[in-house]
């Protein structure tokens, strides 16, 4: 029988179907992965502050609404030394962010250029570690400290380039290359309900930013940028608010750099990457920071 | 398999080959053969024709014309013969010639246009002609093919080539061809011999190439000859038309996307022809009011093609060739203002000579440019990105037409690479880092380096069902100062006239290496090779069943295996790197699967269907732990069918359809909440899964295509009436897991609807 016939011939046109189908499915693709719980470290200590403030965590299900409650691991172990000093930390609750862990003894500060090594054991046995190095205290460069009073003019998209009043510069910190810069709203002064018209329930009115209210997060107080450099101008789409603010400039090791990168420069879907953490064993980051701050009011716009 | 076994091997095969008992080298007796050589070229206007076939059926000889439309046919015997010149869309065209022993004649035959996509290709002939010429996965694909095959309202030379089996995409929206298992940095593209680096415009959405300008073009998806290096994977060859040597003509196109205009005509003894592109959206934005809260990008292309040539003497031709392309967008706001710019610019002069009868010449001398970057001011805060790669080659090709069995190709070619990255952060345009420095805000950086390469190839036909070609690359890197030699070895044999078995072997290395994003070509940068990586490599191995089963048609089957070594992807984790090796992850991969290719290209009726079947796999040490990952260009299954109907003088329509399975991605498994020092909610991370572990559902378009001829002003025109995305599959680009409230969210960001686009043509 040829070919010509074989294909007149319904069953083996079915029986050929068949086997193009069986050879399709087959080559099929793996199926989706389930859950699997996973543990994290994060210690960001902060030099001239309390050694406070570490999380120890598990990993959740994406498919459960996350509960800080549920994340947080408050029967863990967990060590940070310096040198032939050791502190067992306790765990301090805190509804903020489930609770860390920390020396309760506010009086043990970070203290710059030193090394401290940080080990975890879990109540199942799992063991992580890091070690990070402090970075020199950062400081203002005299004279260029932001200024107490900031006011933007009303159209800045179509006017000149703000004046060099605006920018600030601060001191190089040795072995330091890239800087993180921070806005924090105080919040403390109402500013916003004195304004006209009251067209908003929030407490204080929010300033319109081209690039960072198109896509609403939650509204947190403080917005962070990466630097290379040791000045910046104080720029207007920095802002959420009017107002009383605090203008931080941070010095960070690499470890919180990398953090930095890691959760700030993703967008909406930090993903994690294992070359950007510094925890052996699990996840997350141990890492240390050096800050200056200053504080400012920024006034309503011009009408 | 290790480099020292590579070359045993292909010097075992080539021994096997020249001392074989199958057919002497230089065949004897045919010393006083005659030999006809020339060209074939368009009657109306004198263009020249590639691929066109040359044949003479008594005396079993034929060939095909070259990239000049040049031919030669040797050691035919004395007597009178009928020779037949014949070439898809054209009238085939007969002539009697008488040939004396030891003559050499010179033709110039004149092809007809016809009507319809002519039938009359003479089928024998194209046989004898592809006794020599091996060719094993390599399309050429008809330019009126590419012109009714628009995608969007726009034809794209791409975009067809990505309709053909092997050929997959990052996405419905890149014209990035990823060429069985291969990345879109290793492919080389050729225009009329000039380098270009990012052939792309609209994000990747559509190629840069007009197609006006086009008169050929070539895709050889593995296991490509010596005379072609430097890439891991696949030659794409375009040549540009040289114009009208009789008469002034041209066209006007007016498209959704952009117009274009084409002019070609008589100059000297010669021809000229000028394209060029453009799109309108920057246009149309100016006269929109202007909002300063809710600012518009502002953005454009545009590119322009043009191409002079003069006969200097029967034998000497010169073309000067130029090429333009350029993107840009422009957005300003609230303080802030980001302008980002690429663009390709791109020269070449070439000469070709005849000598004698059967050796012909190729001086290529050529410049290409590839520039991208951004540049912004932030309330006074000025910062820019500028990356550059510039290349200065030249290249001679000789082809030998030694005997009615053997072909030698041979040649040389010399580049200057110049990369430049300058990269300013400091807060000032002015402030202008030393060449050669990188500081914690600036980097200026510039590299020179010089490449050498040499080819000898040789097409032999052992027997009247066998032919073989072989050949040798080596180059010489100036910087890493390495050499490498790339073996390269293609069979060919004839069981039947209905049924040829091809099978290809070579070793490919690339120079090369690009940092770029797979949806995202604005910020492609280009890299040499330096001493902190070796060369990257691969080794295609093809095997090719060719079989004509009906009159009309042709159905291929393709097996392929290939490996690739050293390559590389971006490391986005470091900010700061001192050599290539940090940029880059460094791994290995390799790609195998399974190609159908059924094609009509004559008849009222024209198109192909073709299925693919493959895997692509990587293994870096620094990625998914060091375990093995499908890249996310792989892709299981790869249907494509496009179908070309002429209905009347007035109708045509046509359709493409692909299907191909979902791209890898990579899923997560769980997430955490992160905080910073004052946040209140702080940031979601996601936990990975395997790297691309997971697929998204397959993806699957249909288009449709109607022109309408007609006449406006008593000059012709084409209505162009274009459906993209017939029944609206809003296919997934990518999916991501929005973390920034509590639940999270797997979001899939879809490609465009259904677009139905209007073009008018008008031609003079």
């Amino acid at each position: 029988m040829n070919l010509y016939r074989k294909t007149q011939n319904p069953q083996f046109l079915l029986a050929a179907l068949f086997l193009v189908l069986s050879g399709f499915v087959s080559c099929g693709d793996p199926v989706i992965q389930d859950y699997i719980e996973d543990y994290a470290v994060q210690g960001l200590l902060t030099v001239g502050e309390p050694l406070q403030g570490i999380i120890v965590s598990k990993t959740l299900n994406i498919v459960d609404t996350l509960k800080l409650a549920n994340q947080v691991l408050r029967d863990a172990d967990v060590r940070v030394r310096l040198g032939n000093r050791e502190w067992k930390l306790a765990f301090m609750p805190d509804t903020a962010n489930g609770g860390s862990y920390g020396v309760a003894d506010a009086s043990v500060r970070v203290l710059p250029d030193t090394v401290y090594s940080l080990y975890v054991k879990l109540a199942n046995g799992r063991e992580m570690t890091g070690q990070t190095r402090t970075p020199k205290q950062i400081r203002w460069l005299t004279g260029k400290e932001p200024k107490p009073l900031l006011q933007y003019p009303k159209d800045t998209a179509t006017l000149p380039a703000a004046p060099d009043s605006l920018s600030i510069a601060w001191e190089a910190v040795p072995g330091i290359n890239d800087y993180i810069f921070g806005i924090l709203c105080l919040d403390t002064a109402n500013y916003g309900k004195y304004l006209t018209p009251p067209d908003t329930a929030q407490k204080n009115r929010r300033v319109y930013s081209t690039f960072a209210d198109r896509f609403p997060r939650y509204p947190e107080v403080i917005r962070y940028g990466f630097i290379t450099s040791t000045k910046i101008p104080v720029v207007w789409v920095g802002f959420k608010w009017f107002g009383p603010h605090e203008i931080i400039i941070y010095a960070p090791d690499a470890n919180w750099l990398n953090w930095f990168r890691q959760t700030n420069q993703q967008g909406q879907s930090p993903r994690y990457d294992k070359l950007l953490g510094s925890i052996k064993g699990g996840y997350g980051v141990f890492g240390s920071i050096s800050a200056t701050r200053q504080r400012m009011f920024l006034l309503k716009n011009q009408p | 398999m290790n480099p020292n076994r590579h070359f045993l091997f292909f010097f075992v095969c080539l021994a096997w080959l020249l001392f074989s008992p199958a057919r002497p080298l230089v065949a004897q007796n045919t010393a006083n053969n005659a030999t006809l050589s020339g060209y074939v070229m368009d009657m109306e206007s004198k263009e020249t024709i590639v691929s066109a076939v040359v044949s003479i059926k008594a005396a079993k000889l034929g060939t095909f014309t070259n990239k000049s439309g040049f031919f030669a046919l040797k050691n035919i015997p004395s007597g009178t013969y009928t020779v037949t010149v014949s070439y898809l869309g054209y009238a085939k065209k007969e002539v009697e010639l008488t040939f004396q022993a030891g003559e050499s004649k010179k033709l110039t035959a004149e092809l007809k246009r016809s009507i319809k996509q002519s039938e009359q290709v003479n089928v024998e002939a194209t046989r004898e002609a592809e006794k020599r010429q091996i060719n094993i996965s390599q399309v050429s694909v008809q330019m009126e093919q590419v012109k009714q095959l628009r995608i969007g309202g726009e034809s794209d030379v791409f975009r067809t080539i990505q309709y053909l089996p092997g050929v997959l995409t990052a996405s419905q929206v890149s014209s990035g061809l990823y060429i069985r298992g291969g990345s879109p940095d290793q492919n080389l593209v050729l225009l009329d011999g000039m380098t270009v680096y990012n052939p792309s415009h609209l994000f990747g959405f559509i190629s840069s190439f007009n197609t006006d300008a086009i008169k050929d073009v070539d895709l050889n998806r593995g296991g490509f000859g010596p005379e072609y290096g430097g890439r891991l994977s696949a030659v794409v060859n375009l040549t540009q038309k040289e114009g009208n040597r009789e008469k002034v003509a041209g066209s006007a196109a007016l498209g959704i996307i952009s117009s274009k205009a084409f002019v070609e005509g008589p100059l000297g003894n010669g021809a000229f022809m000028v394209s060029a592109r453009r799109t309108y959206l920057d246009a149309i934005l100016a006269l929109l009011p202007k909002d300063p809260l809710n600012p518009l990008p502002d953005f454009a292309f545009y590119d322009l093609n043009a191409k002079i040539t003069q006969n200097i003497t029967p034998d000497d031709k010169i073309s000067l060739s130029g090429f333009l392309s350029r993107d840009y967008l422009k957005l300003g706001a609230s303080g802030i203002s980001i302008g980002i710019g690429i663009g390709n610019r791109s020269a070449s002069a070439r000469w070709t000579h005849v000598f004698g009868d059967n050796l012909f010449s190729t001086l290529n001398l050529s410049a290409s440019r590839y520039n991208n970057g951004f540049d912004g001011n932030n309330s006074g805060f000025e910062f820019f990105v500028d990356n550059t790669i510039t290349d200065y080659t030249g290249k001679l090709d000789l082809e030998w037409f030694a005997s009615s069995d053997l072909t030698v190709k041979f040649g040389a070619e010399v580049t200057n690479f110049r990369f430049t990255y300058e990269q300013n952060f400091s807060g000032s345009r002015d402030s202008i880092a030393q060449i050669g420095t990188q500081t914690s805000t600036q980097t200026n950086l510039a590299i020179t380096d010089w490449t050498y390469a040499a080819y000898g190839q040789f097409n032999y036909q052992l027997s009247d069902k066998m032919s073989v070609q072989t050949g040798l690359r080596g180059y010489y890197f100036r910087q890493n100062n390495s050499v490498a030699l790339d073996p390269r070895l293609s069979f060919r044999y004839q069981f039947n006239d209905d049924i040829t078995v091809k099978a290809a072997w070579g070793l490919y290395h690339q120079y090369l290496r690009l940092a770029s994003n797979p949806n995202f070509s604005f910020f492609d940068t280009w890299l040499p090779t330096d001493s902190s990586l070796g060369l990257s490599s691969a080794l295609h191995y093809i095997l090719s069943l060719e079989t004509k089963p009906v009159e009309g048609y042709s159905l291929n089957f393709d097996l392929y295996y290939k490996t690739l070594n050293n390559i590389n992807e971006i490391n986005l984790s470091n900010i700061r790197s001192r050599n290539v090796s940090q940029i880059f992850y460094s791994g290995n991969g390799y790609s195998y699967g399974a190609e159908v290719f059924l094609e009509k290209k004559t008849g009222d009726l024209t198109g192909w269907i073709g299925y693919a079947m493959g895997w692509v796999w990587s293994t870096f040490d620094s990625l998914n732990g060091g375990r093995r990952f499908n890249t996310r260009y792989d892709r299981r299954h790869d249907f494509k069918a496009v179908a070309l109907y002429r209905l009347n003088d007035r109708w045509e329509i046509g359709g493409s359809f692909i299907f191909q399975s979902g791209q890898p991605f990579t899923g997560v498994s769980s997430r955490f909440q992160t905080f910073l020092p004052n946040e209140l909610f702080g940031t979601g991370v996601t936990i990975p899964t395997d790297r691309n572990g997971l697929r998204l559902p397959p993806s699957h378009q249909l288009n449709l295509n109607v022109n309408y001829n007609t006449t406006l002003f008593d000059l012709p025109a084409r209505l162009l009436i274009d459906i993209y995305n017939v029944y609206s599959r809003r296919d997934i680009l990518f999916r991501y897991y929005d973390t920034s409230d509590k639940t999270t969210v797997p979001t899939d960001v879809r490609l465009l609807p259904i677009l139905p686009t209007l073009s008018l043509e008008v031609k003079f």
